[in-house]
């Protein structure tokens, strides 16, 4: 009996998630984010790939996914810096929060429309691997990887938006603080900030501390050479749960 | 509005410590070293039968000293070489039982390793300059060599420029 009301809780608590993710997704598309951002990153993100390809003459997809998460980096977080802030502006939140829906469906709901739309960006790379596939024989599995590795990694940012946009409650503010974080997480995987970072304390090796620790390189630079390691997965998915977690006790403490 | 302000610090420093758990836990899983996935075609952790024979017989010991560039001297469609050399080289060593080691040197730290690889026929060679690397010709040195212990002839002191030894 119990079992059964559990599940039922299973079931109602993704409904909710369902009618926050469409909510959102639609507003997304109601007014012109959906079609500008996705226009605006399907266009850089493919000139960075041409560029790439002209220049290196290989059938891979290595440069383009090197370069895509600085690109991500400033992004994502004009895809999430709405997500709250635009509710506590418009004083549509403590609506939200007053319907039968408890504060991790909403957050999960926003997250889950945030991914939905940053799927859309990454369909619009996909004439890229078709035009590949055309030319030459790329390595499926490197693309597959690298795929893999950009889902993780637009996941990861996504979850840090979030909880900034949660935090901040307004959007510039948001925006801001996600892309300065986004790039910290990007560029202390960067061998000459690494550099510069260890030449500052060179007893500490802060650099080499941040790039083994909390950079984002390291992890998605395994997925970029086809090899998805256990602790990357563990990396991105805890990371990621944090992040929402943190969101959700910002929630709680803006209700109480 | 202060109040406010002041309610999202405890929330910054559960964040905090979420985040330093969050990295422990990856740290832990880095461990587990054979729980990966290659999807490339190039399987670099995985030896074939005939290698394994090879190395499970070695009635010496081998060192392998690898010589490669830092990241960021390299030609950028060849920056993720050392990876996968470093991959492969771990499973020797692994298939090994013990008997074959490995260090990476970066040449350019040192003089007399850079006349020492040339000297070995090392010579860096030219990359094809791409989108990052347009200044110029980037130089690189990736590059392996294998003696068996004890050493003869070794390698000027490549402690100063060993990068994993």
């Amino acid at each position: 009996m119990a079992q059964r009301e559990n599940a039922l809780s299973v079931r109602e608590t993704f409904s909710g998630v369902w009618l926050v993710a469409g909510r959102e997704l639609g507003a997304y598309f109601d007014s012109s984010i959906a079609y500008v951002y996705s226009i605006a990153f399907v266009v850089l993100a493919n000139s960075i790939f041409m560029n790439e390809f002209f220049l290196t003459g290989t059938v891979d997809m290595t440069g383009f996914f090197d370069l895509l998460p600085l690109l991500l980096a400033v992004f994502l977080p004009a895809i999430t810096m709405r997500l709250w802030a635009e509710e506590r502006r418009q004083r549509t939140i403590e609506l939200l929060l007053t319907l039968p829906i408890r504060p991790l469906q909403a957050i999960l709901g926003k997250y889950l429309a945030a991914l939905a739309l940053y799927g859309l960006f990454l369909v619009g790379s996909l004439p890229i691997v078709v035009m590949l596939f055309a030319l030459g024989d790329p390595d499926p599995g490197l693309i597959l990887s690298g795929y893999l590795g950009l889902i993780f990694l637009g996941a990861l940012f996504l979850a840090s938006g979030t909880f900034l946009s949660a935090l901040s409650g307004d959007q510039i503010v948001a925006f801001v603080t996600s892309t300065l974080l986004c790039f910290f997480l990007v560029l202390t995987g960067n061998d000459k900030v690494v550099a510069v970072l260890d030449g500052l304390a060179p007893s500490l090796s802060f650099g080499t501390l941040l790039y083994e620790s909390i950079s984002v390189s390291p992890h998605f630079d395994g997925f970029v050479r086809g090899v998805v390691e256990f602790h990357s997965v563990v990396y991105f998915f805890a990371m990621s749960a944090v992040f929402l977690w943190a969101t959700s006790l910002v929630l709680k403490l803006n209700r109480t | 509005m202060k109040e406010r302000k002041l309610a999202g610090l405890p929330v910054l420093l559960i964040l905090l410590l979420g985040i330093l758990a969050a990295v422990w836990s990856a740290r832990v899983a880095a461990h587990f070293r054979g729980l990966r996935l290659e999807l490339g075609r190039v399987k670099l952790s995985r030896l074939d039968e005939e290698t394994r024979r090879r190395l499970e017989t070695l009635k010496d010991d081998v060192f392998i000293t690898y010589y490669v560039s830092e990241r960021s001297r390299m030609p950028s469609n060849m920056r993720r070489v050392e990876r996968g050399a470093t991959d492969l080289l771990e499973a020797l060593r692994g298939a090994s039982r013990g008997r074959l080691g490995y260090q990476i040197v970066d040449p350019g730290t040192d003089a007399d390793l850079v006349r020492f690889a040339s000297h070995r026929g090392v010579a860096p060679f030219r990359g094809t300059p791409t989108a990052s690397a347009r200044s110029g010709r980037r130089w690189g040195s990736p590059t392996a060599r294998a003696q068996s212990r004890p050493s003869t002839g070794s390698a000027p002191s490549t402690s100063r420029g060993c990068r994993r030894c």
